[in-house]
């Protein structure tokens, strides 16, 4: 057994269905911070891992996966309020992000000024019709780094 | 003050019908615990983590809305249809084949245990299956390897 063992319990992922696993893959890595983990394929179909670049000290991923009988289906279950969220450290980069969805047809929201807690945010759609939120100033990641450490490393 | 420098995804968020319950129920049965809470004019939320996470911070967001804000998101009547089923889920990895039968236990209990521990593929693991209080399934597994596979690519 290697040194990388699970030592205790952990939230390490969570799954959704998609109905076009490429179209899936070619979203979240063009439009958002996500990679490619590791892709597996059986017999009732084929699923990827994503995760944020090089998160190795507290592993999580968005695993897809296209069961070969639900292919070309629209299999969205994260909406209309459910969602994946994206911080991003610009105002900026909330209109740019939105500008790329626009032209390739992905833009669910236009950005938008929201309650302080919420931010400045626009919601994408992806291949499937979940939503995925991409905000400035919602501050999940400063809250937890004041509240639980003092690293300051984005 | 911690700065956010490159982009990261950080949350999850789903609809609740009672966020206590599901409160109580996120930090009873699973290892999460609650990060902070939120109340504004569109209802009220809670933030839940693994403990201490703080490296790469990554929430799930539980929020229950008020009525007329529900009724914009599809929701009636409070009633929150789930949002992880039948095959969506959220996975919880733990570090003993004999924890599975452990959560199982008190899942079963508490009336939450959807599937009984199965031994899966090789990369999905030994695995039983719980419901939340709005029906959405977590997933606990042993021998799953997300945890492992990422340290040993990454770490």
């Amino acid at each position: 057994m290697s040194e990388f063992q699970l030592s205790q319990a952990r939230w390490t992922h969570v799954a959704l269905p998609s109905g076009d696993l490429q179209a899936s893959i070619d979203f979240y890595t063009s439009l958002t911070p996500l990679v490619v983990v590791e892709r597996f394929a059986d017999a009732d179909g084929e699923s990827v891992w994503l995760s944020n670049d090089n998160q190795a000290d507290s592993p999580f991923v968005l695993v897809l996966v296209s069961f070969n009988r639900d292919a070309g289906s629209k299999l969205g279950l994260l909406t209309p309020f459910a969602h994946i969220g994206i911080e991003v450290p610009e105002r900026g980069d909330v209109d740019a992000i939105a500008d790329r969805a626009r032209a390739g047809g992905f833009l669910h929201w236009e950005p938008m000024q929201m309650p302080a807690h919420v931010g400045y945010i626009c919601a994408l759609k992806d291949p499937d019709g979940n939503v995925v939120e991409i905000s400035h100033d919602q501050k999940v990641f400063t809250k937890i780094r004041e509240k639980w450490g003092t690293g300051a490393r984005g | 003050v911690p700065k956010l420098t490159q982009p990261r995804w950080t949350h999850v968020a789903i609809p609740c019908s009672d966020l206590e319950r599901s409160i109580e129920f996120y930090t009873t049965v699973t290892p999460l615990v609650l990060v902070q809470r939120n109340t504004d004019e569109n209802g009220k939320g809670a933030w839940l983590s693994n403990p201490g996470q703080v490296e790469t911070p990554f929430v799930l967001v539980l929020a229950e809305f008020i009525g007329e804000v529900g009724a914009r998101f599809g929701i009636h009547d409070g009633k929150v249809a789930p949002t992880f089923a039948p095959f969506a889920h959220i996975g919880i990895e733990l570090p003993e084949r004999s924890d599975v039968d452990a959560v199982a236990e008190r899942a079963r209990a508490l009336g939450s245990l959807a599937w009984e521990p199965t031994e899966m593929a090789a990369h999905i693991g030994y695995i039983c299956s719980v419901t939340d209080p709005d029906g959405n399934t977590i997933e606990f597994s042993h021998n799953q390897k997300v945890f492992s596979t990422i340290q040993e690519l990454w770490a």
